[in-house]
């Protein structure tokens, strides 16, 4: 429609015609839509043979001035405009590295041209803006290969107007193996899986996903049961895709999973036999239930959330104690997420003595380093990119970045007279001015010229004053039921616990070129917890109680390569706290942990690394980072298992499991056997370990046994099925 | 008219130079490796990185700036050094005595100003992704050049091991192996011995139950979850065998006037632990430092402590190689992962600035007593032979024969070069 135009147009005197082309509207798509402005051509850092645009023209202006006026105007001979090199380079009428871009002639050329001819403005006026690019389907599942589908984009402008720009924008597969699109946005399947096809204008960005599987799902696709909401969406998809859930986890799995995940220690003996022999059909949610209620579960979220809002860093030690006690608490009455964060974010005081302002750590870096933590941990969006420019697709500029920084010029760290190392977050009477240290120069209010306006991310202005502490305005949309960010970063962060993977994977990178790998889902369980007043508990349950949650991590035939739509249980390793702990539990010590108290447990340490079991295992030293923690299995570990300290403490200390058992004469060998096992894993030993093992024990002396014991429990120790929730 | 002719001729010639360039440099490596009589084939190299995390003020240490505006200028001046020309800041005498030893790369820059991916491009030589990590190059190094002998090919010093400073998808097997900070005293590898009344014949019963608990994991395991562990397993319980790994990290056995040379710190010892491992056959270490994110109190911090550290410990390991005949096969680097701001601050302070820092290399037949690339009086911007990150990353690479235009299989299905186009090698530093 719109190519028609203005090949139709072209044929008029130049005079008349050109007045419809600018640069933002006409020009910069072709750029981007031709790939000039790509990572590997004069997109990329430092351009390409001198000539540098910005990444998919997301700085228009830039762009603008590159090609008319940078390097003394030479892009344009403005004697004989058929002579610039803006024309005469992607024609291909002079050598050009990147071969012919377009014909002479064709469309862009002569849009191109005519855009010269007309004085090359920046914008046309009086045209609207385009605001937002709509793409359908958003998400099609491709039956075998050479499948096609056709994508259609939609742009949506300023005057609420739409035109189909399908022709007229840039179309990128993520996965090339999975599917391939060509520039008029079709897509044509290739191998099985799943891949986002990116749509990009100019400074915009849309996604659609597309999943190719090898044939049409049979007829005698399985009945699954559904418990709740997770089950529809989670089972809906796999139909879809022809993949099969594997079984439902036994008893004996599910109880070890729970209790880890829920309340970070392994079930005793006694509760998994209990538990196994219970006949009752609700024993699972009964389980549930009881365990979110106790206060292991606070200790544990505690713990958890401690790295989210990086307890300790930077606030000190004493500072970092008030904090985790105060989430612990929190945690324990179960206090709204929402509110959670609005006290959180309303702190104020000295850190040693009051718990919330410990929370604005990346105040030390002034109120720019606020916005990023605070987006960071709370939105699930990184903002660091716009910092320096405006990042390219998202929606993300440097007004949102130093506008979400303005919510925190109110505040200040200073060092209080008290005590050298003792600050406090003080209330400002004015606002710090936001630094734009790419410019090396302070940010002013564009029209009172005294602070920088606060801005939501992605929305409007806050309708602060001068003098106004604009904390409270942020607070309040954060519990917005139309905020995007606040309930889908923290549902996001919940699944990815429980789950083994987040719906989006970073948790902290919530971008249209990252989308959920269930949308639908990932909005569903948003929704369901601001209608439950955002409490973790409400939104827990269903996860917990869901059949997705309790499916068995053994993969089958269809399965078996499924690593983002939950078709079984993702294999987690231990959180090195929750380790720790358990193999004190198992062996029946508890070792003491440097700077903690006697019979203090792993998961309750604050601040600092506690011992270098737990800062081998990954437990952040300081929280310095928000990243989450790195779950990679070290050589160091290994070495730690093989011949460290805690486990061999753990195997010989007096009094422990074996001894207590040893000592018990009136058990069998099996008996004693059966303990361990269940104490480790929920189960007792397969057939296979225990005759090995009692061919061990037999015939030998107490100290012969006892050696052999230790034998097992570190092997216990070292095996995956101990390190991992199955 | 005649403008345009001329800018056309030189595109021309700059893209040829380029393409030659590319030529040359596989061309050199083949010579190098190939040429009788050569003292080295590339491969031959070991590295030893000295890791400045928080980004080194390049005013104070290898671009003084006597002649910067007030406010820009640093409260310590410039020092002349054993090569005519080249001037370095007053806090580094010691340096200052080998600077025939070494390359100053005045003209590093970037844009990344952030901590960790700054980190993660100058130990990758790829701009951070947030979809994909990338692997470090001590990681690259670990896979692509065989391993001399069973110590583990990447070791690094101080800790914890941070991401960036990982094989990401080349596999867990190419992760650093962390010896921990040999400035603690009575220093040892920890777990590097058996537990007291543990013999060998029990750790093979211990592995041989082992084995048997891991059965039942390994149905559900489709992630390789069960052979990384084994592979690590292995590698440690190889450690703990090996003589060579536990003379090796033994630190103790130097004579305590060296070791009062490097340094008591953690920078001087690890750089001594570092020689020593380089000796046994390790490819790579990586001497970590923190502390040099200065923005507060920079000038008594630095001219107290942090340089002073490193310029002993730098000046005591180029002389230390260079007495044992090592410095032509040892590539030592003075690395971080950007340069601090030009103003100072208000906290007396420089905060970060990516756009015009310096590297300094050493060692592995890269010829000394120069300076590269320059920036201007203000240090705002670099004016000569801007360096970008990958191009320097690429250059260690050539240095030790690998290949940097490959492709990797990354965990997302999608190949990925070992470093970023369109980036090469600086030719400078290869011949």
């Amino acid at each position: 429609m719109r190519i028609g135009l203005l090949l139709a147009v072209s044929a008029l005197p130049l005079s008349i015609a050109n007045a419809e082309i600018g640069f933002v509207d006409d020009i910069a798509p072709i750029l981007t839509r031709k790939g000039c402005s790509g990572s590997n051509c004069h997109g990329s850092v430092r351009g390409k043979n001198g000539f540098k645009l910005s990444l998919f023209n997301s700085d228009t202006e830039e762009d603008f001035k590159e090609i008319l006026s940078n390097d003394d105007g030479r892009r344009v001979n403005w004697e004989q405009l058929e002579q610039s090199l803006i024309l005469r380079k992607p024609s291909f009428q002079m050598t050009h590295g990147g071969g012919v871009r377009f014909a002479v002639d064709s469309s862009e050329y002569r849009t191109i041209l005519e855009w010269l001819a007309s004085g090359a403005p920046y914008r046309v006026p009086g045209r609207p803006e385009l605001r937002n690019l709509e793409v359908s389907p958003a998400e099609t599942i491709l039956e075998g290969p050479e499948t096609e589908q056709r994508l259609t984009v939609m742009g949506i402008y300023s005057d609420g107007s739409r035109r189909d720009l399908s022709r007229t924008v840039n179309y990128a597969a993520q996965e090339e193996t999975v599917a391939t699109v060509d520039d008029s946005g079709k897509v044509i399947a290739r191998a099985r899986g799943e891949t986002a096809i990116m749509v990009r204008m100019p400074g915009l960005a849309a996604v659609a996903r597309i999943a190719v599987i090898p044939e049409a799902p049979s007829a005698d696709y399985p009945r699954v049961p559904r418990n709740n909401l997770i089950d529809e969406l989670v089972f809906d998809k796999l139909r879809k895709l022809g993949i099969v859930a594997s079984d439902l986890a036994d008893d004996k799995v599910f109880i070890r999973r729970v209790y880890l995940d829920t309340i970070g220690v392994l079930p005793t003996p006694e509760e998994t036999n209990r538990f196994l022999a219970s006949r009752d059909p609700n024993k699972r949610e009964k389980l549930i239930d009881h365990l979110l209620d106790q206060p292991e579960y606070a200790q544990l979220w505690a713990a958890v959330m401690a790295d989210l809002f990086q307890v300790g860093w930077g606030t000190g030690l004493k500072g970092g104690y008030q904090l985790f006690q105060w989430l612990r608490g929190s945690l324990a009455e179960n206090k709204p997420y929402d509110r959670l964060v609005r006290e959180l974010l309303m702190g104020s005081g000295p850190f040693v003595y009051t718990p919330t302002p410990n929370f604005f750590v990346g105040l030390m870096q002034g109120p720019e380093g606020m916005a990023t933590q605070f987006s960071q941990a709370v939105l699930g969006v990184r903002l660091e990119c716009a910092k320096c420019h405006d990042h390219p697709f998202e929606r993300w500029s440097r007004d949102d970045y130093f506008g979400l920084a303005a919510f925190f010029s109110r505040l200040e760290r200073k060092e209080e007279p008290y005590g050298r190392f003792e600050h406090t977050v003080a209330i400002r009477p004015d606002h710090k001015p936001v630094y734009d240290y790419l410019n090396n120069k302070e940010l002013k209010h564009p029209e009172t010229g005294e602070y920088v306006r606060a801005k939501f991310l992605g929305g409007g202005y806050a309708e602060d004053g001068p003098g106004e502490d604009p904390r409270p305005k942020l607070a309040e949309w954060l519990s917005r039921a139309d905020n995007p960010y606040f309930a889908r970063a923290i549902v996001n962060r919940i699944w990815k616990h429980y789950m083994g993977r987040g719906l989006v994977e970073g948790v902290d990178d919530f971008r249209i070129t990252n989308p959920p790998s269930n949308e639908a889902l990932l909005g569903a369980l948003a929704g369901y917890f601001i209608e439950g007043q955002f409490d973790l508990k409400h939104l827990m349950r269903l996860i917990l109680k869901s059949r997705a949650y309790q499916l068995s991590a053994e993969p089958n035939e269809t399965n078996r390569d499924d690593t983002i739509n939950y078709s079984r249980f993702y294999l987690k390793r231990l959180m090195s706290e929750v380790l720790f702990d358990a193999m004190g539990q198992v062996a029946g010590k508890r070792l003491k942990i440097p700077g903690s108290p006697p019979g203090e447990k792993a998961i309750s340490v604050a601040v600092g690394s506690g011992n270098y079991f737990m800062k081998t295992f990954g437990k952040s030293e300081f929280r310095d980072v928000i990243c989450e923690r790195d779950h990679q299995p070290t050589v160091t570990q290994a070495m730690q298992l093989i011949s460290g300290e805690t486990v061999h403490e753990l195997l010989t200390s007096p009094g422990n499991l074996i001894d207590k058992l040893l000592e018990r004469k009136e058990l069998s060998e099996e008996e004693r056997l059966r303990t361990i096992y269940v104490s480790a894993y929920a189960r007792p030993p397969t057939s296979a370990e225990r005759t090995t093992i009692l061919g061990l024990l037999r015939d030998a002396d107490v100290d012969q046994r006892k050696a052999v014991y230790q034998d097992v429990l570190w092997a216990i120790f070292n095996s995956k099925e101990f390190a991992y929730v199955h | 008219m005649d403008f345009h002719s001329f800018s056309r001729r030189s595109f021309l010639s700059v893209g040829a130079l380029t393409l030659f360039g590319r030529f040359r440099l596989g061309e050199a490596l083949a010579l190098r490796a190939a040429a009788p009589g050569s003292s080295h084939k590339p491969e031959d190299l070991s590295i030893i990185l000295l890791w400045l995390a928080g980004g080194l003020s390049q005013f104070e240490s290898w671009d003084p700036k006597p002649a910067a505006k007030e406010g820009y200028r640093s409260k310590f001046g410039s020092i002349p050094t054993n090569v005519p020309g080249i001037q370095v800041g007053e806090l580094l005498p010691l340096s200052a005595r080998h600077a025939d030893k070494y390359t100053i790369i005045r003209s590093m820059t970037s844009q990344d100003a952030v901590h960790e991916s700054a980190q993660a491009f100058m130990l990758s030589g790829h701009a951070p992704r947030s979809t994909l990590q990338f692997p470090s190059y001590g990681s690259v190094i670990a896979k692509e050049l065989s391993p001399r002998n069973e110590l583990p090919p990447y070791i690094l010093t101080g800790g914890p091991v941070r991401k960036w400073e990982q094989a990401a998808f080349l596999g867990p097997k190419y992760n650093p192996f962390l010896a921990d900070d040999p400035n603690k005293e009575n220093y040892k590898v920890r777990d590097l011995d058996l537990p007291l009344g543990v013999d060998w014949a029990r750790v093979d019963r211990r592995n041989s139950l082992l084995r048997l608990a891991d059965r039942q994991f390994r149905r559900m395991d489709t992630m390789g979850i069960v052979d990384a562990m084994d592979t690590h397993h292995q590698t440690a319980l190889t450690l703990i065998r090996s003589e060579r790994a536990k003379r090796a990290f033994k630190i103790e056995s130097e004579p305590e006037k060296l070791r009062e040379k490097y340094g008591h710190t953690s920078l001087g010892q690890g750089c001594l632990l570092a020689r020593r491992l380089v000796e046994e056959g390790v490819r790579f270490v990586s001497v970590r430092s923190g502390g040099w994110d200065h923005h507060f109190n920079l000038f008594n911090d630095i001219s107290t402590k942090k340089l002073p550290e490193m310029d002993r410990a730098f000046a005591a390991l180029l002389e230390d190689l260079d007495d044992r005949g090592m410095l032509g096969t040892t590539m030592v680097i003075v690395g971080t992962e950007f340069g601090r701001t030009p103003e100072i601050n208000v906290n007396d302070g420089r905060d970060h600035w990516p756009a015009a820092f310096s590297l300094v290399v050493a060692g592995g037949g890269i010829e000394g007593g120069r300076t590269l690339g320059a920036t201007d009086q203000n240090c705002w911007e670099v004016v000569e032979r801007p360096i970008h990150v990958p191009d320097f990353i690429a250059t260690i690479y050539a240095k030790l024969g690998i290949d940097y235009h490959q492709m990797y299989q990354s965990n997302v299905g999608r190949p990925v070069r070992v470093i970023d186009e369109p980036f090469e090698a600086v030719q400078e530093l290869l011949t």
